[in-house]
């Protein structure tokens, strides 16, 4: 997958949770599919589950791991609310499988253009940024060990 | 209320705030230990004072600054006979119960606090009685002790208060009602006990002051202090109340504006209290709107919101006991209306994020009382905590939003 492919993948992804956030009918239903979400998400295995992989900032514990494989990058996280879990996951599942130079180059909210993140706190919105840092950290890495020298 | 005539609809027309919905539901604010509501009288006060009376206080002439001196002082008056102090003098205007509680570590425990001083304080203060005495313990070389709490019942256990009490420990700042557990502890008692030990005490009354009779001539602390926005006054003032002697041994904490008698090329000297203490423009209006909520809660009667808030408490306990796997921290029988709960395998926040889905105001997390949580043996807890113009209704609500997250969050 090229650049300019990852980049319009983002931008589907993107259109498809504003067409799906469309079809929700109010915050209630919102909160229940974001619960949802963090039910059907594997959990991350207990040895992941430790400060060196927490996300600072969020007044829940949010654990979030990253991998790069077949030029793409991976993301998974998980907490001990079904909130923060299902709103990670979100955005871990937005940015997987895409390239780390588009990931990079994404300027859009994936969870605030849909309004999905409407049950947050300020704190926890804050930890969400936190997460979102780190994907596009990850991906700044990437980009920096894979360019010729 | 059952037997008695509280005429709740009466009581909650005078508050504008709680006549609102939350998406398709009807409000039920329950943060009132963060912040209460304020009643119309209080609104009414504060816009009053600036559509007529606004000047800066004490030492202009002309009308408007008598007129707000005036109110000023007859605010400080009304603090006076609410708390039944015996003069208005020992009424110092802060910020709030945090900048009261600061500035009592600053002026009196930077001169009176020594290298291996001890300061005495429980483990269910709020961090506004705890970071302060951290502070100043840091600076002078002073150190911090904690009368023992039982976590299970939430209550102190007093058995080692006189050993606590014995040199070095200077002073001891204690909370009335716990912010988290609603335990009322026998300040008088322990006040009592703290002087015939020649021990200076602070009684945080922030949670207490809005729910209860406080009187400082009957509790006989050295301080007591409380903040306006917990009880229906305006955020931003709050109340510093010391006795006069020690008040007067008391250095000023802040310069400037009306804290001082003269200055000189070389230096100056301060007046008397309350004014050594209310450096700089005082929070003015919000002084005349907590007057407005003072007089507010007296005609509500202060025996009255006790007996109706404890009825609602009550009601709320006994319902949330009954919901599966819900544990409610402390095991008092004697409870201010506040309620923290566990409820297994759901993260408070997400049952608070739930329960504002369906206009119920709660808090979550460690409620500015993380020793607390230490002590407890849990990371936070969701919070109920109630006033005169909740309604059983409301309880409802939350009872039904509780059972509901439990179905859907676990």
């Amino acid at each position: 997958m090229d650049r300019t492919t990852s980049q319009a993948s983002l931008e589907a992804k993107r259109a498809r949770r504003l067409e799906a956030a469309r079809q929700i009918k109010d915050s209630q239903e919102r909160f229940s599919q974001c619960v949802e979400v963090a039910r059907r998400a594997p959990s991350l295995p207990v040895e992941l589950r430790t400060d060196h992989h927490a996300i600072p900032g969020c007044l829940a514990k949010l654990w979030f791991v990253a991998e790069f494989r077949d030029e793409l990058c991976w993301y998974r996280c998980d907490s001990d609310s079904r909130v923060v879990k299902g709103l990670g996951t979100l955005l871990c599942e937005f940015f997987s499988g895409e390239r780390a130079d588009a990931i990079v180059a994404f300027s859009g909210d994936p969870l605030g253009d849909a309004g999905i993140d409407r049950q947050l706190s300020p704190n926890r919105r804050h930890g969400l940024g936190q997460l979102r840092g780190r994907i596009v950290a990850f991906a700044q890495d990437q980009i920096q060990s894979n360019s010729p020298s | 209320m059952t037997g008695c005539s509280w005429d709740i609809d009466a009581v909650r027309r005078e508050f504008p705030a709680l006549h609102q919905r939350v998406g398709e539901f009807p409000l039920a604010y329950l943060d009132n230990a963060a912040t209460t509501q304020k009643p119309r009288a209080v609104i009414d006060a504060i816009r009053g004072f600036y559509e007529r009376d606004n000047a800066n206080v004490h030492r202009a002439v002309h009308e408007l600054a008598h007129r707000a001196t005036s109110a000023f002082e007859s605010s400080r008056a009304a603090v006076a006979r609410f708390i039944n102090a015996s003069t208005s003098e020992q009424v110092v205007f802060t910020r709030g119960a945090t900048e009261a509680i600061n500035l009592v570590a600053q002026s009196w425990g930077g001169s009176h606090l020594q290298k291996g001083d001890r300061i005495l304080l429980t483990p269910m203060e709020h961090h506004s009685n705890w970071v302060p005495w951290q502070q100043i313990a840091r600076r002078v070389g002073a150190h911090l002790e904690f009368i023992p709490m039982d976590p299970s019942q939430g209550t102190l256990q007093l058995d080692t208060l006189e050993a606590l009490l014995a040199p070095p420990t200077r002073i001891l700042s204690l909370t009335h009602v716990s912010n988290v557990l609603g335990t009322v502890n026998p300040v008088a008692e322990i006040v009592a006990r703290a002087r015939r030990r020649g021990v200076v005490t602070l009684v945080d009354a922030a949670q207490s002051i809005g729910h209860r009779p406080v009187d400082v001539q009957s509790i006989q602390s050295d301080f007591l202090v409380f903040s306006g926005h917990k009880m229906c006054g305006p955020m931003g003032v709050g109340v510093l109340w010391g006795r006069s002697e020690i008040l007067k041994s008391m250095e000023p904490w802040q310069g400037g504006g009306e804290m001082v008698r003269e200055v000189t090329r070389d230096g100056f000297t301060y007046g008397p209290p309350p004014q050594r203490f209310e450096a700089g423009t005082p929070p003015v209006a919000e002084a005349v709107g907590l007057r407005a909520a003072i007089e507010f809660i007296e005609r509500q009667g202060r025996d009255a919101i006790r007996r109706y808030e404890s009825e609602l408490t009550r009601d709320a306990c006994e319902r949330l006991r009954a919901i599966p796997q819900l544990r409610i921290l402390g095991a008092m029988s004697n409870r201010a209306p506040v309620i923290s709960w566990i409820q297994e395998g759901i993260h408070p926040h997400d049952l608070v994020s739930f329960a504002n889905e369906r206009g119920v105001a709660l808090r979550s997390g460690h409620h500015c009382a993380q020793p607390l949580f230490e002590c407890l043996g849990v990371s936070g807890a969701v919070r109920a905590s109630f006033a005169f113009y909740n309604t059983h209704a409301e309880i409802n609500q939350l009872v039904d939003v509780v059972a509901s997250a439990r179905k859907l969050l676990t």
